[in-house]
């Protein structure tokens, strides 16, 4: 094919999804300027691959190789810090919230949670996140993907989609109520 | 199995429930838990709030003139393979005629 006919398909098709693609990066890498980096990269290594592609969902696919792109990008930094796998015996035991969290006295969530004081713990929090549980939380809770998308994406079972997503919710509902539990002391 | 393993089994389908990833089986039964359990009703609740603020909260915009950034690269790359294509067609008949370098 034409590539420059291939051109005019790749940049109608694939550049309507680049916030995604910088967003996905911005949370991976942490970096304004890393991130667009890599988005950068991403779009030429996508468009190297364009004329093969055939996948059907075109936001699974590009996501694919930004996240491939964003962690060769942290390797060649050697910003291995935030690519440490998970490790159950260090990140799990007490630091792993119970089940059932318990609210401040008197607040129910959603009140804690519109205040903008608590938005920028939440946002914290995600952002020092082991990156296992940060990527797939982004993918759904901001992309709006569903479990099998982001299967897909992070190659990784379905299964392990939900129960990471249900213990990196719980983790950032521990952390809210943690901060919020111990302002409500010092403030007594 | 232990406590902790059935509340993180049960916490998950609160999830998926949630997050509409559910069987139609499952999530019938998972609605009927709601009705007699306060405890998961509350869990689904504080999911479903803390989901709505991410999802409305915490999404990184693109800087303007990424777009741009991105044609020009893109363009570059692409003129870049056809002049080596050019490179390679206008200067491959010189191996031919030049002498070996010692």
């Amino acid at each position: 094919m034409d590539k420059n006919i291939l051109f005019d398909q790749f940049e109608r098709q694939m550049l309507s999804h680049m916030d995604s693609a910088y967003n996905l990066a911005r949370w991976i890498t942490g970096h304004d300027q890393d991130a667009e980096d890599v988005v950068q990269e991403a779009y030429i290594r996508a468009f190297r691959g364009f004329e093969k592609y055939t996948d059907i969902n075109s936001l699974s696919w590009l996501l694919t190789i930004v996240r491939n792109t964003s962690y060769n990008w942290m390797k060649s930094k050697h910003d291995y810090k935030h690519l440490i796998e998970f490790d159950e015996s260090v990140h799990s035991s007490s630091n792993e919230p119970s089940f059932i969290i318990e609210c401040n006295q008197g607040l129910r969530q959603d009140q804690i949670l519109n205040t903008s004081n608590n938005k920028n713990i939440i946002h914290n929090a995600l952002r020092e996140m082991p990156l296992i549980f940060r990527e797939v939380i982004v993918l759904h809770e901001i992309e709006g993907l569903s479990y099998k998308e982001i299967a897909d994406i992070v190659d990784i079972p379905v299964g392990t989609v939900m129960s990471r997503l249900s213990r990196g919710r719980r983790r950032l509902q521990k952390t809210l109520s943690n901060r919020s539990n111990r302002r409500h002391q010092s403030e007594l | 199995m232990s406590c902790s393993t059935v509340r993180g089994i049960l916490y998950n389908y609160i999830n998926a429930y949630v997050d509409d990833e559910l069987s139609a089986t499952d999530r019938t039964a998972v609605e009927k838990h709601f009705e007699v359990c306060a405890h998961c009703a509350n869990e689904r609740f504080q999911i479903v709030q803390m989901n709505n603020t991410l999802q409305s909260e915490f999404a990184y915009s693109s800087p303007y003139g990424l777009k741009d950034d991105i044609k020009n690269k893109l363009t570059e790359s692409l003129e870049g393979e056809v002049n080596h294509k050019k490179s390679e067609f206008s200067w491959g008949w010189l191996s031919y005629v030049a002498p070996p370098s010692s």
